[in-house]
């Protein structure tokens, strides 16, 4: 009993030591030992093979192991909820998928907002795409305006879900058009894409190169220029229509690193998105690899976090549409 | 001709041929271990697949699917708790079997059912692939809704002893899975201000909790009898030929429903094998004998759910479109791979297609070698005392529910199932049905509202679709035709009362 209780008491003494230890080594010579990277969303997808291949770049430039955690649940405020609680101290980073932050906080209590967060480097990027279902009637923009216009509430456009980042493109879409389309949540892009390819919705907001794979018509792209590999669709400002709509994200860390820690991460944030290996991840997976540097994420999240709290409060707070 | 001779030379090298095999070896085991499933399984490989080689990467990750699908029937036979979500059907006959001192044989036959459903479903994916594809794509929320509540009447046939109770124990499940995010307004459903809870109870910590962690509990309140032994241990056999043919119909229809229900985006393995269950109940010769350890019913579960694994091969390749969230992480590695999935990889690059389709072949072959290998180890269980082995049990589940998340509020819904199933079934009420209420839940709730705000609130549209409609029909008339055939035969032996009196 005697030796137990001793070596119990020598297991805990040491562990307090090196607890007490940890913070004093840190700021000397960062990093020394691995850096969890949390990743919000569930393994393979889209968001969680960026996130690794972002771990493999750090890991290269940083000279240790960057290690990603996926811990999913709640539309990804599980995980950034845990970057939050993380210890400031640089060994503790998560992917933000801007959504989390900008729209969660709008959505329910979450236990963080956009204020705290260090915000390190946007490394990712793509614009949305308006597609209508195979054999659709409507080959242009206008086309589904106009027949929207004349039979509002007829046309049905899917979404991943409640207060996704498409889901409110949507609605600041039907804002600028002046238009009312029926809204129809699935859990998730397999099961939403499954029945627009099926016919049983009209509409979705799709990524560049889930347009190319699947060969579905374009009606409208959100970003400010028009790209190479979607030949022939017109941005929404080419068509008159002041909006673009997104979905990209970045690294972040609990706020409060060290400063030094907190240069050292971003720098390496910054050589890591213009590694050509994350470029060609990224760009296998949907993505385009577009740097901004702390501040101008932090400014990109905050803007996306009022656009989309008004369309949330609008849309989903007062009873939302579909309750109308 | 030349694709097929590429995709041989692919399987001919060393590096695939270890992949395939260690693979399944590994997902057997995994699957086996409540608590941890196929999706971690696929997770901790993943890393893996950055160093090898395109053809290795595929046969490492098929051969765990299809390993950790049926590794988890072996912990549901032996100690009654099934080892991954889709193995949760397998329990109702596979644990009485194995009660009842044919373990061996349930062994047996979840092997033979599993590798049979496999191999059948590849058959078909095979042949078939861009053709089901197209037909999944038939599938709106409505006819969602209507497989939802056909799969839902499984709950009757899980709920032999008492029916009311049963429904009890049904609706809870479909209650507990309503917390979290409303899948249409996003607003917060019983979350109590607390925030892990919006996020909604998680599977795997509930299953394991509700099976595991209360049989446990179950067996330390049990009075020990020294002379009874529990489970008597029984060494592996396989079915017999002459048995194999008199479930031939049992197997085939059991995989085709597997294979079916893979090709639907989003519906899984759980609920195939509840479907294939339910199926089963209405139609088996042996239907009486459903919940005492009638191999029928572990047919239906196994070579369904592992039928499923090819099934949702189809979605993946053809539509890039993952059928379940196992299929989603094999999908961003094939990706990561230069593959490209969607109705080009077809005319593009059909030699890598059949690539897939003989890995799958052989991880249903190595599965069921592997089975036979290591079910005889796994009885070995048994023979642990059981102190011990319940003790080992309660170490597993929490490390392996901790591991998917590292969130400490997962082991509280571990221990807090737990209590509610050994409360549950101390005051006898079946656990069968909370599960397959929980899993069913969301797609019946988000289809059944996603139907209503496309037909404009009318319910009544939903009738006019055929595929529903030929489920809803199903669904009444497993519901009612026993009454109804209880009637009639009253009706009729009245009648011929009536008759003997005139």
């Amino acid at each position: 009993m005697n030796r137990t209780k001793r070596i119990f008491r020598t297991v805990l003494m040491g562990a307090a030591v090196t607890g007490l230890m940890a913070p004093l080594t840190h700021a000397a010579d960062y990093p020394s030992r691995p850096i969890t990277e949390i990743v919000p969303y569930p393994a393979g997808g889209s968001t969680d093979l960026a996130g690794r291949a972002m771990a493999r770049a750090l890991n290269a430039d940083l000279g240790v192991n960057v290690v990603a955690d996926n811990r999913q649940g709640g539309g990804g405020s599980v995980g950034i909820a845990a970057v939050a609680r993380g210890r400031a101290d640089g060994y503790t980073i998560g992917v933000a998928p801007v959504g989390t932050i900008a729209n969660q906080p709008h959505m329910h209590r979450t236990p963080y907002n956009v204020e705290s967060f260090d915000y390190l480097c946007q490394f990712y990027y793509a614009p949305e795409v308006l597609v209508v279902k195979p054999g659709s009637p409507f080959k242009t923009l206008k086309e589904v305006v106009t027949y929207a216009k004349a039979h509002p509430g007829e046309l049905t456009f899917g979404t991943p879900g409640p207060g996704t980042l498409p889901h409110l493109g949507m609605e600041q879409f039907q804002e600028v058009t002046g238009i009312k389309l029926t809204h129809v949540p699935f859990a998730g892009d397999g099961p939403g894409l499954t029945a627009l390819m099926g016919g049983h919705i009209d509409l979705y907001m799709a990524l560049p190169n889930t347009v190319t794979d699947r060969k579905l018509n374009a009606v409208a792209l959100f970003n400010e220029q028009p790209m190479d590999s979607l030949p022939g669709v017109k941005t929404m400002i080419e068509q008159g229509y002041d909006m673009v709509s997104f979905v990209s994200g970045g690294l972040v860390a609990p706020k409060g690193l060290p400063e030094a820690v907190k240069t050292r991460l971003s720098e390496s944030c910054k050589t890591a998105t213009q590694s050509d290996e994350l470029k060609s991840v990224l760009g296998k997976v949907g993505f385009e690899a577009r740097y901004l540097n702390p501040d101008e994420f932090k400014a990109s999240v905050a803007e996306l976090s009022e656009t989309n709290g008004r369309l949330i409060n609008r849309v989903l707070k007062n009873g939302g549409d579909n309750a109308k | 001709m030349d694709a097929f001779l590429n995709a041989l030379s692919m399987l001919a090298a060393v590096d695939v041929l270890i992949a395939v095999v260690s693979g399944t070896l590994v997902g057997i085991v995994i699957g086996a271990l409540p608590g941890l499933g196929s999706l971690l399984a696929i997770t901790m490989v993943l890393p893996l697949t950055f160093v090898l080689g395109q053809g290795a990467s595929i046969a490492l990750l098929l051969g765990i699917y299809c390993g950790s699908v049926y590794g988890g029937s072996l912990s549901a036979i032996l100690i009654n708790t099934p080892g991954t979500p889709q193995s949760a059907a397998t329990v109702l006959d596979g644990y009485p079997m194995a009660k009842r001192g044919d373990a061996g044989l349930a062994l047996g036959w979840s092997t033979t059912a599993s590798a049979f459903g496999g191999i059948f479903a590849t058959v078909i994916l095979a042949v078939a692939s861009p053709l089901l594809a197209k037909v999944g794509l038939r599938f709106g929320p409505v006819e969602y809704f209507a497989l939802g509540l056909f799969a839902l009447t499984c709950i009757v046939s899980v709920s032999r002893d008492n029916l009311a109770k049963g429904l009890i124990a049904g609706l809870l499940g479909l209650f507990v899975a309503v917390v979290g995010q409303d899948p249409v307004t996003g607003a917060l459903r019983y979350d109590f201000g607390v925030f892990d809870l919006s996020a909604g109870i998680g599977l795997v910590p509930f299953l394991v909790g509700l099976f595991a962690l209360s049989e446990v509990f179950w067996r330390a309140a049990e009075k020990t009898d020294p002379d009874a032994a529990g489970i008597i241990p029984s060494a592996f056999q396989l079915p017999s030929l002459k048995e194999l043919r008199h479930r031939m119909g049992m197997l085939v229809k059991s995989s085709l429903i597997g294979t079916w229900i893979g090709t639907l985006p989003g519906v899984g393995a759980s609920s195939a094998s509840m479907v294939s269950y339910a199926e089963a109940k209405r139609s088996s010769r042996y239907k009486d004998k459903f919940g005492t350890g009638e191999p029928d019913g572990l047919i239906a579960s196994e070579a369904s759910n592992n039928a499923v694994t090819s099934g949702a091969m189809v979605p993946t390749l053809s539509l890039g479109v993952p059928g379940d969230p196992i299929t989603a992480v094999m999908l961003g590695a094939l990706v990561l791979q230069g593959v490209t999935p969607g109705p080009r990889l077809f005319l593009e690059d059909q030699s890598l297609v059949l690539f897939i389709f003989l890995m799958l072949f052989l991880a249903n072959i190595c599965l069921f070698f592997g089975g036979m290998l290591m079910s005889p180890l796994f009885s070995k269980i048994l023979r642990i005392p059981e102190p011990i082995l319940m003790g080992c049990v309660v170490a597993l589940v929490a490390t392996g529910t901790y591991s998917i998340n590292a969130n400490p509020f997962d082991l509280l819904v571990v221990l807090v199932s737990g209590v509610a199933g050994f409360l549950l079934r101390y005051n006898g009420f079946p656990l069968a049905p909370v599960v397959i209420g929980f899993v069913l839940s969301g797609m019946i709730e988000q289809s059944l509202r996603q139907g209503m705000i496309m037909n404009h609130g009318n319910f009544l549209a939903f009738f006019t679709h055929p595929i529903a409609l030929f489920l809803f029909v199903l669904t009444a008339l497993f519901l009612f035709a026993p009454g109804l055939k209880g009637l009639w035969s009253r009706r009729r032996a009245q009648g011929d009362a009536q008759q003997k009196t005139d």
